[in-house]
């Protein structure tokens, strides 16, 4: 039962297989025997949660279903608020702030049905690493516990590939939503920049966060990002999940290369799992041509300055006062920001218009774009070295610059038994042709049915 | 002036990076000022100094606008979607 999707789950429910108290109880007797090894989780609500399941079961009695995510657990990343409940970020600065109100996304959850089964784990205010410094232990990859998880939405991607949960909510600021999709074998959207409302959602950079869903199926993305946008938008939107089952015969696909080739030459297993996706795509009906994203380097520099820059002016006042509350790696991370000019930030900003319209134009050519996600399978969680030479060897940074949907999604498995990933990238607001791409690799791949043997561990 | 005394002293193992003149450390001691790192510059000096130099490598691979008189990065157009289905 803990790998069903939620769509699967809302079709179990009609079809009375099951209720949403025996999934619930199932779940929190998963989390009870495994999270102490995984630390997924930094508070269980299990009273909130079961108590939201029974009452989500008299609903479906009375044949009430109040949303599409009806029953659903779901699980927050520890940097949105939740009304009543501490949100830690992972840090012992934030350990009594209690959250006065929900933020949009959690009121959208909840108006959906869904159960918010708990607060998961995360690298310090999103920037940090697996530190283990902090008040609450890092979460480890469910797929080899020595190794990283990815970040900094680590606990969400721990949870979903560990079978604790069907859909988590991160927060993708240089790829953290879509680095534990990688390091977890899951998938990861990061939609358009401004699509999904921040608020209630403590911030890193402003003008490059972004919150999404997390999951163990281009579906499941859909069927979340529908109730993550907002309903206050001025005009009804179609369903994210229109699209998902047109295939992609007849779409234009631009095959990055050079960032896994030239700029940062990944491993033999990323590349070769990324040229046989593309062939995939022809397969399928796609037409695939190799293309380049020139500046890719400026690109991370320029995402670099603009998340530091504003980052520091987020915890400017903290870091000169309690830099003794932060772990060594987010007050590093965050002190850098301080290094720069106002200048340096407005020329930044400059530069990302130009970066902007240049993906623009390699997207009036194509329909989507493929690319790497992570260079190499995740690390030892405990390999400090490797943590630090890995942490940007990435393509995922560059398209929070450009605010481009992204979504991560597994497309093989290392030797060694850890998840590879890829990217697919689309038009702003144009979420329905990356998803749809993303359902046709699903279906003929089969990649997102695979699960880490959890119980070996 | 040494208000950074801690970093003053503290030999490197990539050479003498922190040996500064009396002028260069007033220098510094003023920009921490200025951006009100003093106290976390005494308590985490090594911090400080890492931060310097991920700044210091992430400005070296970035080069200014062509156009310097060029508007930054605009709001981007929202709620524009359809649906091709």
């Amino acid at each position: 039962m803990h790998w069903l999707t939620a769509s699967q789950i809302g079709k179990g429910y009609r079809e009375g297989l099951f209720s949403p108290t025996e999934l619930v109880q199932h779940l929190l007797a998963r989390i009870d025997k495994l999270d102490d090894q995984y630390n997924a989780f930094i508070h269980v609500d299990r009273q909130g949660a079961i108590e939201a399941a029974q009452q989500a079961e008299k609903d479906l009695r009375a044949g009430k279903q109040r949303g599409p995510l009806h029953g659903v657990p779901v699980g927050i990343k520890d940097i949105i608020d939740v009304a009543g409940e501490v949100t830690t970020c992972h840090s012992a600065l934030m350990r009594d702030r209690v959250a006065q109100q929900d933020a949009d996304v959690i009121r959208n959850l909840r108006a959906a049905g869904a159960i918010i089964l708990g607060k998961l784990s995360l690298h310090e205010f999103a920037i940090g690493g697996p530190s283990f410094d902090l008040p609450f232990p890092p979460a480890r990859n469910p797929w080899n516990r020595a190794h990283h998880p990815g970040g900094s939405s680590s606990g969400s991607g721990t949870a979903i590939a560990a079978g604790f949960l069907p859909l988590a909510l991160g927060t993708d600021t240089g790829g953290s939503i879509r680095n534990p999709a990688a390091a977890c074998g899951i998938v990861g959207l990061k939609a358009t920049y401004d699509l999904v409302s921040r608020q209630g959602v403590f911030p890193l950079s402003f003008t490059l966060d972004h919150i999404g869903p997390m999951c163990r199926s281009v579906e499941d993305a859909a069927l979340l990002l529908d109730v993550l946008v907002s309903p206050s938008t001025s005009q009804p939107q179609p369903s994210f999940t229109c699209d998902l089952t047109r295939g992609v015969k007849g779409l234009r696909i631009g095959f990055i290369r050079n960032i896994h080739e030239r700029n940062m030459v990944a491993s033999s297993e990323v590349s070769a799992a990324l040229v046989e996706a593309a062939k995939t795509f022809r397969t399928l009906g796609a037409t695939v041509e190799d293309i380049e994203l020139p500046q890719f380097n400026e690109m991370s520099a320029i995402q670099k300055v603009i998340q530091m820059s504003e980052g520091w002016a987020v915890h400017a006042t903290w870091l000169s006062t309690h830099a003794a509350s932060y772990g060594q790696t987010s007050r590093r991370k965050l002190l850098a920001g301080a290094f720069f000019s106002a200048a340096d930030y407005v020329h930044a900003m400059q530069l990302r218009g130009q970066h902007i319209r240049a993906v623009n134009d390699l997207l009036l050519d194509y329909d989507i774009l493929l690319c790497a996600n992570a260079m190499e399978p995740a690390c030892l969680i405990d390999d400090e070295p490797e943590l630090v030479r890995t942490y940007s060897r990435q393509a995922r940074a560059a398209f929070n610059l450009t605010g481009h949907p992204a979504l991560a999604l597994m497309s093989g498995l290392s030797k060694s038994g850890l998840p590879l990933s890829m990217q697919l990238v689309g038009r702003h607001f144009d979420e329905r042709t990356v998803l749809r791409a993303g359902a046709a690799f699903e279906r003929a791949t089969n990649w997102h049915n695979k699960h880490p043997e959890l119980d070996a561990c | 002036m040494y208000l950074y005394p801690s970093v003053y002293k503290r030999p490197h193992p990539q050479g003498n990076l922190y040996m500064h003149t009396n002028e260069e450390l007033e220098k510094i001691a003023f920009e921490l000022e200025t951006i009100g790192l003093i106290q976390t510059a005494q308590q985490f000096p090594e911090d400080v100094i890492a931060a310097v130099r991920a700044a210091r490598n992430v400005r070296a691979t970035l080069k200014p606008p062509k156009d310097n008189t060029s508007e930054p990065w605009p709001a981007m157009r929202v709620r524009e979607t359809s649906c091709t289905g």
